[in-house]
């Protein structure tokens, strides 16, 4: 009989680790656990994790998580920003706090394709000077907030058109940034990674 | 082109060009030779703007130098096949790199997060216990 190993909810396993953000200061590594609607860190040499943020199974409370995807570690406030995929909002939750507080999209975890909604956010990115910065899947874009701001706009793609020509995306999973803050987006049905110059 | 631009404060601006530029992939022509990419994922750059790409169905991590549009698979195997062992990775989701290019990996069907040193030819279990290959007993 097939049975599955290695997978699971203890505080060494996973199930389905999304995305990875390394604090270069310390070697700190935090992990966002899709499948077990966690945030786990783990601090350079130690493969047992600490629980940093969700655990409380997936749903739309304040205690929850609902599919994490990427998160971003903000030392100034000690606290993660998240993509919080089936919520449709973007969440900050400080370390040692056991609720999160909404950056961006809907409180009621309703998706939309308006400036302040998101359809399964997957990617975020934050500038240094705390813009924020995501790749809303489903609306086929990527979006910037000034900081503190619930209202984006769109700077790469066109909302709900989904293609492969010079402008547009297909279903963005991922964005990133060099040094000039030129932004790329691995544009992943497109099977190709776009790169939006800064001017 | 449509022009946006957001005056962060009066030194600086913040607008980019809504027409892109591919840097990575064959738009619309998935695979695994070496200048194609299967649903690509995690980004990683360095400050000499190497870019590393989590290339997820193709279960590699692939390198490309400024301004190459050919990458060089750095994790997991070029052919994209993958195994049960510390040479393969299955399906990696995300990359952050340190200072000396060694490379974390999350795994989001290996179940696992692993380093692969520079020129390494596998990595190392950082966090996790296993894939979810069925393995039968």
């Amino acid at each position: 009989m097939g049975i599955l190993l290695g997978w699971g909810n203890g505080t060494n396993q996973f199930r389905y680790p999304y995305n990875i953000f390394r604090d270069k200061q310390s070697g700190t590594l935090y992990v966002s656990d899709n499948g077990n609607d966690r945030v786990m860190r783990f601090t350079e040499g130690n493969n047992t994790g600490v629980l940093v943020a969700g655990g409380n199974g997936p749903g739309n409370n304040t205690n929850q998580l609902n599919y994490p995807m990427a998160i971003y570690f903000e030392s100034l406030s000690n606290s993660f920003i998240i993509a919080n995929r089936y919520a449709h909002n973007i969440v900050r939750w400080r370390i040692g706090d056991s609720n999160w507080t909404l950056v961006a999209g809907n409180l009621n975890a309703s998706s939309g394709n308006s400036p302040s909604s998101f359809s399964n956010p997957y990617g975020l990115a934050v500038d240094s000077m705390g813009n924020l910065y995501v790749a809303d899947r489903s609306n086929t874009r990527v979006q910037f907030f000034l900081a503190g701001q619930i209202e984006g706009r769109t700077i790469a793609g066109i909302t709900g058109v989904f293609g492969s020509n010079s402008t547009l995306l297909n279903q963005p999973y991922e964005i990133a940034f060099d040094n000039q803050l030129n932004l790329y987006v691995a544009d992943s049905y497109g099977n190709r990674v776009q790169k939006f110059l800064r001017y | 082109m449509r022009v946006n631009s957001f005056f962060v404060d009066e030194n600086v601006t913040l607008r980019w060009n809504t027409t892109g530029i591919t840097v990575a992939g064959t738009p619309n022509a998935f695979g695994n030779a070496s200048n194609q990419l299967y649903n690509p994922w995690g980004l990683a750059l360095t400050s000499e703007n190497t870019l590393y790409v989590a290339d997820r169905y193709n279960n590699r991590v692939q390198k490309y130098l400024r301004g190459s549009l050919n990458g060089t698979t750095v994790a997991g195997q070029a052919n994209a096949t993958t195994c049960v062992s510390y040479q393969c990775l299955l399906y990696p989701s995300s990359l952050a790199l340190d200072d000396n290019e060694n490379l974390f990996i999350s795994e989001e069907r290996g179940h696992r997060v692993v380093l692969w040193k520079k020129d390494a030819i596998f990595g190392e279990l950082v966090a996790g216990t296993g894939t979810d290959f069925v393995v039968y007993v």
